[in-house]
């Protein structure tokens, strides 16, 4: 298959021409891997690829579809999975040389639920290392780069996810998202992200690094790829002790947001943006408006607190994580990471109890606010796509750490546990995407996705393509 | 070394390097001044956040 008919596969449309046997598995698999030999040298996107297990996986696929056998939602689709999530027989670094030769002995829940629906796994993408970063500038396994220009970063942690869809190496992957990890690399490298709802999928054999903001989730090209590999991971798993026992919702895409009450936290989420990312929020709020739904400015007071929550509760459960593989291990941890692991020794545990009580009420009034509005539409990030290297960002008139910009807008939703979704938005004059950020209430991904589907569909987006 | 760092640190039974004390100073005072206004917050009788119910309403 060549590279421009293969880019213009989605997720659905290749799982469909798949089951009406229009295009073989094998053939589609063996384009994806060649991309990948093609491409992955210079962008970094892998860290582990699977040829053989892969090419193995879609003969499987193709002989059950030629012989009538009935097939799952990805049967012979190739996918990518962040190399934290556990693979049996297959290396899971977590992006550290601290687990350089881990190979685990079972697959992660959800990677199970992948196989059963008939994905072919094509390899383990790029993270920042063990996903505490925003950047995926791993200095173990290579940086991870931004397809539309690779100069500019992929975001993090789930860069090489982000980079592998939006470099069509795989038609979707899976990411964690521990304060923006899926959204904010979705957001700078041009694709769908969901971070679903906390509990909603499965944590069991997925490396953390802060189990009560830890979520996973995908990331695809459009919304309706998203939503799809969503609904093959969602579900209750009794041996996962943070997996929540609640129906999983139909998800109808059908695009109408009539009458859709839409929050606008204008006081945190939309002060002193990028005058380009500003822009792009305004139009898309006049979209929703010409689709029928209602705009209505709320307020979320407790949002300037959330890097003070979100530090406080993630530093000290990543150290307790990681206490005993620093005693044996420190010296192979990249610098940045060890030390932001570290000081989370010297936390206060008064201090952390006192940041899950400010929790307690960061989530009470969100759930205030979601009583008034359906969804909450922000920016994903409020700045342009920073460049490699690039320590300092300007928002307005603020300059801040890129790494303090990039989560800015994202964190929020970590420390609610409410679902949300990054989707593109549109493009700077450097070409580089923009990303728009929908967040629901606990557990009502279908609404997120629909009002998602609703905008892309008609903004189109989601149509442009990067030129590599 | 940072008086407030040295304590803290001394009571975890972590002696650090002396190449790294200045950067995990850096990132020391950063994090207290990122959750300061968590500390200055009154909370009354609010309880923890149960992480079992993260999500729910």
């Amino acid at each position: 298959m060549m590279d421009a008919d293969l880019k213009k596969l989605t997720l659905s449309s290749a799982a469909a021409r798949i089951r009406r046997k229009e295009i073989s598995p094998v053939e589609l698999t063996q384009s994806v891997l060649q991309r990948i030999e093609a491409l992955n040298d210079r962008m970094r996107a892998f860290i582990t690829v699977t040829p053989d297990a892969a090419l193995d996986a879609a003969r499987a696929a193709e002989h059950d579809v030629t012989s009538g056998k009935e097939v799952g939602p990805l049967h012979g689709v190739p996918i990518s999975l962040k190399d934290l999530y556990d693979t049996k027989g297959v290396r899971t670094t977590a992006g550290s040389k601290v687990f350089e030769n881990r190979v685990p002995a079972e697959d992660a829940a959800v990677v199970s639920k992948l196989r059963a629906a008939g994905a072919v796994i094509v390899g383990k993408t790029n993270l920042h290392e063990f996903a505490y970063g925003v950047t995926t500038v791993n200095p173990h396994f290579g940086t991870a780069r931004n397809p539309w220009n690779a100069e500019y970063i992929s975001g993090g942690s789930s860069g090489g996810s982000a980079s592998a869809v939006g470099l069509s190496l795989g038609f979707g992957s899976l990411g964690s998202d521990t304060g923006g990890s899926i959204r904010v690399p979705a957001s700078v490298c041009g694709v769908v992200g969901l971070k679903p709802t906390y509990g909603r999928c499965s944590l069991r054999g997925v490396v953390p690094l802060c189990w009560s903001m830890d979520h996973v989730g995908p990331l695809a090209q459009t919304v309706e790829d998203a939503a799809l590999l969503f609904g093959v991971i969602a579900g209750h798993d009794w041996k996962d002790p943070y997996s929540a026992n609640v129906p999983v919702q139909k998800l109808p895409l059908d695009g109408n947001v009539k009458g859709l009450r839409i929050g606008i936290p204008r006081g945190y989420f939309f002060d002193s943006l990028d005058v380009q990312v500003e822009a792009a929020m305004n139009a898309a709020l006049k979209t929703f408006e010409r689709l029928g739904a209602h705009l209505i400015d709320v307020e979320l007071k407790m949002a300037s607190l959330q890097r003070g929550i979100w530090s406080q509760i993630a530093s000290p459960e990543a150290y307790s994580f990681h206490e005993e593989l620093l005693k044996t291990s420190a010296d192979k941890y990249g610098a940045d990471v060890r030390s932001r692991i570290e000081v989370g020794r010297v936390l206060l545990s008064s201090d952390y109890v006192r940041a899950q009580r400010a929790r307690t009420m960061m989530r009470e009034e969100a759930n205030k606010v979601m009583g008034s509005v359906d969804i909450l539409v922000t920016p994903s990030i409020p700045i342009t796509v920073p460049r490699i290297g690039q320590g300092m960002a300007q928002r307005g008139s603020v300059t801040e750490p890129s790494g303090v910009a990039l989560t800015r807008c994202t964190r929020h939703f970590n420390i609610t546990g409410q679902p949300a979704v990054s989707l593109p938005a549109g493009f700077t004059t450097d070409g580089l995407p923009i990303g728009l950020q929908i967040a629901g209430r606990a557990f009502d991904e279908a609404t997120v996705l629909r009002a998602a589907h609703a905008y892309e569909q008609d903004a189109g987006w989601f149509q442009r393509r990067c030129s590599l | 070394m940072n008086e407030p760092l040295k304590k803290l640190a001394d009571a975890a039974g972590w002696s650090i390097a002396p190449e790294r004390i200045a950067e995990l100073e850096s990132l020391f005072a950063g994090t207290m001044e990122d959750t300061q206004p968590v500390r200055e917050l009154l909370l009354g009788f609010v309880p923890p956040a149960t992480v079992y119910k993260a999500g729910e309403e």
